[in-house]
C-alpha cells in the first residue's frame, strides 16, 4: 500500500466522521490541510487577511457537505476545488480592479546572512509578483500544479476543466512567466 | 515526432503527464534537435526557478476556524428551528389576526346596533313609549292644536 493511498484512506475516514458532526475530526482535518490551502489561496488573492477567511469559509462550507461527499475525487482534490472557487471569484475580482499589489507573505526565516536573506526575499517577492500577473486560473494551474505536485487530472477536477484545458492554462503561464521573469539570473 | 508537437508535449513531459511512448517519443527528438533541447531547458529553468519562492508560512487557523463554524451552526440551528416551528407561528399569527378582525367588526356592528337602540329606546321612554309622531299629534289633539 502506497503512502498517497494511506493518506487517501484516512482522509476518507477523517471526512465519513466529520459527515457525522464529529467535531474532533473536523479539527483533525483542518490541522492537516491549513497549510496546504492556506499557500494556494494566499497565492491566488495575495492579502493574508483575505486568505486566512476563504481559507476558514473553505473548512465550514466543507463541514457542512461532508454529509454529502462521494469519494470519487479525493478528499484533498475536493478542499481545493472548494477552495478555488472562493480564491478564484475574489481574484477574479481583485485582477478586474486592478488590486494586484498584494502583501509580502510571512515566509519562514532560516539562518542566513542579511545580504542573502534580502536577495532571497527579493527573489520571492519577483515570483510572487509574477504569478499575480497571470490570470486567475493559470495562476491556480501553476500553483497546483508546481507547489502541490498536484497531477493535472487532479487540477482539472479542482477547476473544473479538462485535462486537456489544464495542459493548456499551463502552457500560457509558462509562456508568460518566462517573459517576466526573463531578467531574473 | 516534429519539432512542433514536442513544443507542444513539453510542459506535461516537464510535469510527467506524458505515457512513457509519448515521453520516448519527446526524448528521442530532444536528442537530435538543439533548438527544442534549448526551449526545453529555458522552461526546466523556468519550473526550479517558481520553486525557489520561499514556502509560506500559515498561521494556525483551528479556533478561529471552529469559532466561524460555531457561529454559523448556532445561525442555522436558529434558522432551522425557525423553519421547524414556521408552521406553528403563521397558524398563530393568523389566528390572532382573524380573531382580531373578527371582534373588531362584531364589535363595531353591535356597538352600531346598540346605540340605535339606545337611543331609540331613550327616545320611546322620552315619549312615553309610543311612536314620536302619535305623541306628538296627541299632544297638539290635548291643547287644541291641530297637527
Amino acid at each position: 500500500m502506497t503512502e498517497r493511498t494511506t493518506t487517501a484512506e484516512q482522509d476518507l475516514d477523517v471526512i465519513q466522521r466529520v459527515g457525522a458532526g464529529d467535531r474532533a475530526a473536523f479539527r483533525a482535518l483542518v490541522e492537516r490541510y491549513q497549510g496546504p490551502l492556506y499557500t494556494f489561496v494566499l497565492r491566488m488573492v495575495r492579502r493574508p487577511a483575505i486568505a486566512e477567511e476563504l481559507v476558514q469559509e473553505s473548512f465550514v462550507r466543507a463541514f457542512r457537505a461532508a454529509p454529502r461527499f462521494k469519494p470519487a475525487a479525493s478528499v484533498s482534490t475536493w478542499l481545493f476545488h472548494i477552495a478555488a472557487r472562493l480564491a478564484m471569484n475574489e481574484a477574479a475580482r481583485a485582477h478586474h480592479h486592478h488590486e494586484l499589489a498584494g502583501d509580502v507573505p510571512d515566509v519562514p526565516t532560516e539562518v542566513r546572512g542579511p545580504l542573502e536573506e534580502l536577495e532571497q526575499k527579493e527573489l520571492s517577492w519577483t515570483i510572487e509578483e509574477a504569478l499575480a500577473q497571470l490570470p486567475p486560473q493559470q495562476r491556480a494551474a501553476v500553483v497546483l500544479a508546481r507547489f502541490e505536485d498536484m497531477p493535472y487530472r487532479e487540477i482539472g477536477k479542482v477547476l473544473e476543466v479538462s485535462t486537456g484545458a489544464v495542459d493548456g492554462l499551463l502552457q500560457r503561464a509558462r509562456q508568460t512567466l518566462a517573459r517576466l521573469l526573463r531578467p531574473v539570473p | 515526432m516534429k519539432c512542433k508537437d514536442t513544443r507542444k508535449a513539453l510542459s506535461r513531459y516537464l510535469d510527467h503527464e506524458l505515457s512513457s511512448t509519448e515521453t520516448a517519443s519527446v526524448e528521442a527528438h530532444l536528442a537530435q534537435c538543439p533548438e527544442c533541447r534549448t526551449e526545453h531547458s529555458a522552461q526546466q529553468r523556468l519550473w526550479t526557478l517558481l520553486g525557489r519562492a520561499e514556502p509560506i508560512r500559515s498561521p494556525d487557523l483551528i479556533a478561529a476556524t471552529e469559532a466561524r463554524l460555531s457561529e454559523r451552526r448556532g445561525w442555522t440551528a436558529f434558522f432551522a428551528g425557525l423553519r421547524l416551528r414556521s408552521i406553528g407561528y403563521a397558524t398563530a399569527v393568523t389566528a390572532l389576526v382573524g380573531l382580531f378582525v373578527w371582534t373588531g367588526v362584531w364589535a363595531g356592528t353591535a356597538r352600531h346596533g346598540y346605540d340605535v337602540g339606545e337611543h331609540d329606546r331613550s327616545f320611546a321612554e322620552i315619549l312615553n313609549d309610543t311612536p314620536p309622531g302619535m305623541e306628538v299629534a296627541a299632544i297638539l289633539d290635548q291643547i287644541g292644536e291641530q297637527p
